[in-house]
């Protein structure tokens, strides 16, 4: 079973399981893999952990 | 025509039909009726097995031709006049010729319907007719052996022709004849290997979820629920099933594996329904029994759509049918494995089609309609009766409450419009109803601290206002700070550090709490895993190196252990904290008169929960120096010095405190007890509302979802096991998660996840971890919204509370029960011999590794259901942990699944093992750790085992102590625990002559002909020997043919290295009436004996009275009727001067001429039997019989070979000296007498002349020291022998008699045999006996080496 990695618009960073809907307000970001793999991949492209709405405007 | 029905005729075909059995014959009974036979003689409430109906009867009703008419019925059907009859444990059928049916014209249907029958009495029917509206209301009562639902309906059927007066045809085939025939049937090997083949790998259990926990001992007591369809929907389904070539009941079926797999969350469903096997046409209105039970197991792995499953479902039921023949008590015994009383076997779901009804004209003016009864005792969990306008659901009240079968009945309504809806969606998308999740939107303004006089902080040593408090907080300085920079906080709770907190947030930072205590490299850690800016410590102040700060409404990093050991920075923002805050004042109702005790330490965050929601409405914080060592009563003194109105602990402490308050009654100024961080046990929260009267509220919740997520306030005793958590706070939204990631319905287990306004951004500088734990939610609707897995298992009742379940990777499935191993810990860890524990599973055992005492089984029976007591206990010296404190389980030793053979250790579990072992086992080795029913046991060969029990040991169990105990060694000690059914025998009464053994016409001997018993054994072997070459050798022995009792000896001389000899041997048997022989064989052998030496009878020393009195006492009658038979053939009667060890004799002269007349004291069966043979031998004489009674004591091997039975006890002994290189210095002498001495006596006594008695005492004994002497062994002391015999069994020759030597040193109060007078008669014939000396000692050790 692979997953996708997903992102919604507090640029939060998250998996879902390959074929399923992904829910409102999640984006792929393009990577897919096993679930090790998604998430050393988030590793890599989640630098900012604050999410949007808690950085300054 | 269908598979089925082609196979049906087929079977139809081959069967030449029942035939009737002898008159009056008993029958067999029917394998389903054996099944409810057993569940009666288990004492599960197997009598209360009924099949009724009843029908409400309006019109003319003639009661005498009615009851007239119920005797005709029951005379033309022998099921309605059988009686279950048990004849040595088996049981059969009786008919009676007639019978007086039970006709109550009195009383209520309840009471009517609440007796059980015993089966025992015929007849298994009665009958009610009572007054009811306008009419009677007639109910007919049957037990369920002799009966099933379609004779209910044709017993009616007849009863009302007869009524009418109709001559009926005769019944063409009778039930007990139908049970016969069944008998004479081979048992189908296809059908075995299928249904073995079907069940495989089941787990027994269907894991529903229950609104209690499942009783040990079920009572039965069952409930109907019905769930009617909506307007319309029955003929939906009807045409649903109709245009996809299926039945309704198939979709039934299907709907009910789709509720059945969600609520369980398996993939794996049995199903149980009932079929009948009237397939002959002669059978058709036959009463009786003739239902067997299927069961349907149906695997749904993946998500199938509803459509697939219908035709899983039509498969499987299809295939099952197929095989319908075997008895489910067969199916049962295939799938082997250990038998649990606490529910059905196999499945635990019944579906059952309901019988249309509808108004009968019984005569002209009276008529009937069926009259609903009340539910039938809950034989399942759920039994589900699909009729046309709906779903029925008979359920056991003992698991669940009226409203979650309504919500299984719902759920099956939901399935079944699912599937005429769209048949394609997958089974595990269907929604089913669940609790609706959490408020949209909570709104909690930004919080603020304002600077009043009143007191915010109190401690012993100094109370601290608000303006001081944030004067404090401004004075840090802190001004300047990149908004969310982490500020490290390093001090005890206090005022300062409170303050420290709040000036940390008012200058735009996040607090990072540290322990004071903590070294400073794990501090330094911390504070650069946070990027923490600085530390306020006691001294103010401290910048620290960073990286740049990225600005953000950051408040406070909290680090956890988590399960993995290494800390998780928890970053939680002001969103959250200010939504938490706002929730927990409205929840608890903070206000500025609280003043709330704060347990926790700043490093938890339970400690948010207290700050901030106090300071922002204006309490005060109250804090103990010493919180943990706070007892009840400090507590009480401390809450009353400060006028503390709440209290947020832990539940740890709490329980402390429950526990030294119970019992007292207590006033204080305490409103609220806020407890968390563990499962509250239900019974301290009742104690704790008798004692305080103050509200408990569990607190439950996760870092990551901010401080607490959900409470349940106790306010009223609960009688649960386990405080529930509760429900969400208002800004919470939490999720109830099934395995495939949908939402579980309400009772069902989940893991709970947390969403809404209450979660943490994430792990600091751990993103991977986050986004694994941190998963989107797709159930919100809210776009881009995130949960938290907490990897907590919860299920939520239909209150709306949740139930914690334990960690979910702890969880464990052992046939099919959902275990919480910390459950079972947390029992081990309380025994004071435990110091530690850790409970898990290997295969289907659930094993304990237990630092500390291991035998812990009688604890933890008494203390959880059987489901919860480890199969298997590891003791280790200490549990291996990490330096976290986790349980290193690859540091575990493994644990095989197989039992170790342990040989069995006691007399009682040989006895028992020898049972299993011949009824069971096939002969097999049986171990004292071997389950019954993994043996292959099965109900009724419990049945036969009990017996033989009794038999061999005189002790009665119930059926259920096999049951009830995990393994023989269990088994046995509920055997040493029951005292026998029969007392000890009483020997004078069973050492009375018959009077039939008298000899009437005498006749004198003249020929030399000897028959001889017990040829084979030890001495029989040397007495043949010597008899056989001067007199025809008659020789009784067991055997089929004279030629096989001729080897028998010829292997007995062979054996004991004698010499061959012509003996002619006589098959028979001395348990048997006329020693197995027929009439005429017995009279041919009185005829030709002249003198008989009946020296043969079973030795064992284990054994009780009854199990050797066939042989050793009925065999001694037997030889004394043959010699009657033979005119008063002479007997010489080889006894035993064991007859002689009662009490009476103890420490006296004992000579030929004293009579053992007093048996009191006598140990042992062998003893008693020989002495009551002895008994009747001597009474014999007065009866006319010359009688001889030879007595030896201790008999060794020949004194010129040194050969001897080694499989004797002194053989053995001899033998383990040797082996141990040693001897016990015991106190007494051994005597022995050699064999060839006494076969040398009694065969001078044999062929000289009957009539004296004879003792065979060798005087010359031998003192232990003497036989150290001889063996080269050392002499040692009673405890080294006693140890060093404990340490060889069970390798040692001694083993065989010996399992535990006592702690004393053991005496042998005998008497003193003085045997002058027989020395005196065998030294005049040149017979004399050598001395038992070191050379004798020495030979036969020697010999022993020899041979073995």
């Amino acid at each position: 079973m692979t997953h996708l990695v997903v992102r919604n618009d507090e640029e939060q960073y998250s998996l879902w399981p390959t074929g399923r809907e992904i829910p409102d307000g999640w984006h792929p970001d393009g990577f897919e893999g096993t679930k090790e793999e998604c998430l050393a991949h988030i590793e890599e492209v989640w630098t900012d952990m604050r999410p949007k709405s808690a950085r300054p405007a | 025509m269908s598979r089925l029905s082609e196979r049906m005729a087929r079977v139809a075909a081959q069967r030449a039909g029942v035939p009737r059995r002898a008159p009056g014959a008993d029958a067999p009974l029917a394998p389903a009726q054996e099944r409810l036979w057993f569940l009666d003689q288990a004492g599960l409430d197997g009598d209360r097995y009924l099949c009724w109906a009843a029908h409400h009867l309006t019109g003319d009703l003639d009661v005498p031709r009615l009851r007239r008419s119920i005797d005709e019925l029951v005379a033309r059907h022998e099921a309605l006049r059988t009686a279950i009859v048990v004849r040595d444990g088996v049981p059969f059928q009786h008919v009676a010729e007639h019978v007086e049916v039970p006709f109550s014209t009195e009383g209520t249907i309840e009471e009517f319907l609440a007796d059980g029958f015993d089966l025992a009495a015929a007849p298994l029917l009665r009958v009610l007719l009572i007054p009811y509206d306008d009419g009677h209301v007639l109910a007919m009562c049957l037990h369920h052996i002799v009966c099933d639902g379609e004779t209910t309906g044709i017993l009616f059927d007849e009863l009302y022709a007869l009524y009418r007066g109709e001559r009926l045809p005769p019944v063409q085939a009778q039930y007990p004849d139908y049970a016969a025939w069944l008998a004479t049937r081979d048992t189908d090997a296809a059908d075995r290997a299928f249904w073995a083949d079907r069940l495989a790998g089941t787990s027994g259990l269907l894991d529903l979820p229950l609104d209690r926990p499942r009783p040990a001992r079920p009572t039965f007591d069952g409930v109907r629920r019905s769930v009617i369809y909506p307007e319309g929907f029955a003929g939906e389904l009807r045409a649903w099933a109709q245009s996809n070539r299926t039945t309704v009941f198939m979709v039934v079926l299907a709907a009910l594996n789709v509720v059945l797999a969600r609520l369980a969350d398996t993939d794996d469903v049995v199903i149980g329904t009932p079929v009948s096997d009237r397939e002959l046409p002669e059978l058709e209105r036959t009463a009786g029994m003739f239902v067997n039970t299927v069961a349907l197991r149906t695997r749904l792995a993946g998500n199938p759509t509803l459509r697939q499953v219908v035709r899983l479902a039509r498969e499987t039921t299809m295939t099952a049918l197929d095989h319908r023949t075997l008895p489910f008590d067969s199916v049962v015994e295939l799938t082997g494995g250990r038998r649990d009383l606490s529910h059905n076997p196999i499945f635990q779901v019944m579906l059952v089609t309901g019988e249309p009804g509808g108004a009968i004209e019984v005569a002209p003016g009276l008529t009937g309609i069926a009259h609903a009864l009340s539910a039938p005792p809950a034989r399942f969990d759920l039994t589900l009766v699909v009729e046309g306008d709906g779903v029925h659901i008979d359920y056991a009240t003992d698991l669940f409450d009226p409203a979650s079968i309504d919500a299984i009945g719902h759920h099956m309504v939901a399935v079944l419009r699912a599937t005429v809806a769209d048949a394609d969606q997958g089974m595990w998308d269907v929604p089913l109803q669940a609790h609706a999740t959490g408020a949209p939107a909570y709104e909690a303004p930004a919080w603020e601290i304002r600077p009043t006089d009143e007191p915010a902080v109190i401690t012993d040593t100094e109370t601290v206002t608000y303006r001081e408090l944030l004067r404090r907080a401004a004075a840090l300085d802190l001004a300047g700070l990149t908004r969310g920079s982490v500020v490290g906080v390093r001090l005890p709770a206090g005022p300062d550090a409170i303050a420290a907190i709040v000036g940390i947030l008012h200058a735009g930072g996040a607090y990072l709490p540290l322990d004071p205590a903590h070294p400073g490299e794990r501090v330094e850690q911390l504070l650069h895993a946070a990027n923490a800016v600085g530390v306020v410590d006691h001294d103010g102040f401290h910048p620290r190196d960073h990286d740049d700060v990225e600005p953000g409404e950051l408040a406070y990093v909290i680090f956890t252990s988590g399960s993995t050991g290494i800390p998780k920075g928890v970053a939680v923002g002001h969103e959250s904290l200010r939504k938490f805050t706002q929730a927990f004042v409205d929840v608890h109702g903070f206000t500025a008169a609280d003043r709330v005790l704060m347990i926790p330490p700043l490093t938890f965050d339970a400690s948010v929960g207290d700050l901030f929601p106090v300071l922002t409405t204006g309490g005060a914080l109250v804090l103990h120096p010493e919180p943990a060592r706070l007892d009840a009563a400090g507590l009480l003194a401390f809450v009353e010095r400060h006028g503390v109105t709440a209290v947020d602990t832990a539940a740890s402490l709490w329980r402390r405190w429950a526990d030294e308050l119970a019992g007292r009654e207590i006033d204080w100024p305490v409103r609220l007890m806020m407890v968390g961080g563990e499962s509250v046990p239900g019974s301290a929260v009742a104690s704790w509302l008798a004692a305080t009267g103050t509200p408990l509220v569990n607190h439950y919740g996760p870092t990551e979802a901010t401080v607490c997520a959900t409470t349940y306030t106790a306010s009223k005793p609960s009688d649960l096991l386990h405080l529930p958590i509760g429900a969400e706070l208002p800004h919470v939204r939490a999720y109830v998660v099934d395995s495939h990631g949908g939402l579980a319905p309400d009772n069902v287990y989940g893991e709970l996840h947390l969403a809404g306004d209450c979660l943490a951004w994430g792990y600091l500088g751990q993103p991977g971890m986050t986004a694994d734990r941190f998963v989107p939610d797709p159930f919100s609707g809210v776009p881009g919204a995130r949960m938290y897995r907490t990897g907590d298992l919860v299920r939520r009742r239909l209150d709306g509370s949740f139930e914690f379940a334990g960690r979910k990777d702890r969880q464990l499935k052992v046939r099919g029960h959902r275990i919480e191993p910390g459950e079972v810990e947390a029992v081990l860890t309380a025994h004071p011999a435990v110091r530690d524990a850790h409970v898990t599973s290997a295969g289907d055992r659930l094993v304990a590794f237990v630092a500390g005492e291991s035998d812990l089984r009688a604890h933890l029976r008494e203390r959880l259901p059987d489901h919860l007591v480890p199969d298997v206990f590891v003791a280790l010296d200490a549990i291996p942990r990490t330096s976290h404190g986790k349980v290193d389980t690859a540091a575990l030793p493994e644990v095989t699944v197989s039992t170790p053979y342990e040989a069995p250790r006691t007399p009682t579990e040989e006895a028992v093992a020898d049972v299993w072992s011949a009824v069971v086992a096939g002969d097999r080795r049986v171990g004292r750790r071997d389950n019954f029913f993994e043996l292959g046991g099965h109900s009724l060969l419990a049945a036969r085992v009990l017996a033989a029990l009794k038999d061999r040991l005189g002790i009665a169990l119930p059926l259920r102590a096999l049951f009830e105990t995990a393994d023989l060694a269990e088994l046995a000690a509920v055997v040493e625990g029951t005292h026998a059914t029969s007392d000890e025998p009483d020997l004078l009464a069973e050492a009375v002559l018959p009077p039939d053994v008298r000899v009437v016409s005498p006749r004198r001997r003249t020929g030399r002909t000897v028959l001889l018993t017990g040829a084979t054994g030890f001495l029989g072997a040397h007495l043949a020997a010597r008899l056989a070459p001067v007199s025809e050798l008659l020789c009784l022995v067991r055997a089929d043919t004279p030629a096989a009792a001729e080897a028998r000896v010829r292997a007995a001389f062979a054996a004991q290295g004698l010499p061959e000899v012509r003996v002619i041997g006589i098959p028979g048997d001395l348990g048997s009436p006329r020693l197995g022989l027929s009439e005429g064989d017995f009279a041919s052998l009185a005829e030709q004996a002249d003198v008989i030496c009946h020296n043969g009878g079973l030795i064992n020393f284990a054994e009780p009275y009854s199990r050797l009195k066939d042989v050793n006492v009925g065999g001694t009658l037997e030889i004394l009727r043959l010699s009657v038979q033979g005119g008063g053939i002479p007997v010489h009667h080889v006894s035993t001067l064991g007859v002689h060890l009662g009490k009476a004799y103890q420490s006296r002269r004992i000579t030929e001429a004293d009579v053992p007349e007093d048996p009191a004291g006598l140990g042992g069966g062998y003893n008693q039997t020989k002495w009551v043979a002895d008994r009747l031998a001597a009474q014999a004489r007065d009866r006319g019989i010359p009688v001889s009674i030879h007595r030896p004591a201790r008999i060794g091997g020949d004194s010129r070979t040194g050969w001897g039975n080694d499989g004797d006890y002194f053989s053995r002994l001899l033998a383990t000296m040797t082996r141990l290189g040693m001897a016990p210095d015991l106190p007494y002498d051994e005597d022995v007498s050699p064999v060839d001495h006494v076969a040398d006596a009694i065969v001078h006594h044999v062929l000289n002349g009957a009539g004296a008695d004879h003792h065979y005492f060798n005087e010359a004994t031998i003192s232990y020291a003497e036989i150290a002497g001889a063996l080269g062994v050392r002499l040692v002391d009673w405890a080294e022998w006693r140890e060093a015999v404990h340490d060889g069994l069970p390798d040692l020759p001694l083993a065989a008699f010996v399992t535990d030597l006592p702690e004393e040193r053991p005496a042998f109060p005998r008497p003193w045999f003085d045997c002058s007078r027989t020395r005196g008669l065998l030294t005049a014939a040149g017979i004399t006996c050598p001395p038992a000396d070191r050379a004798l000692i020495r030979r036969y050790v020697e010999a022993m080496c020899l041979t073995s």
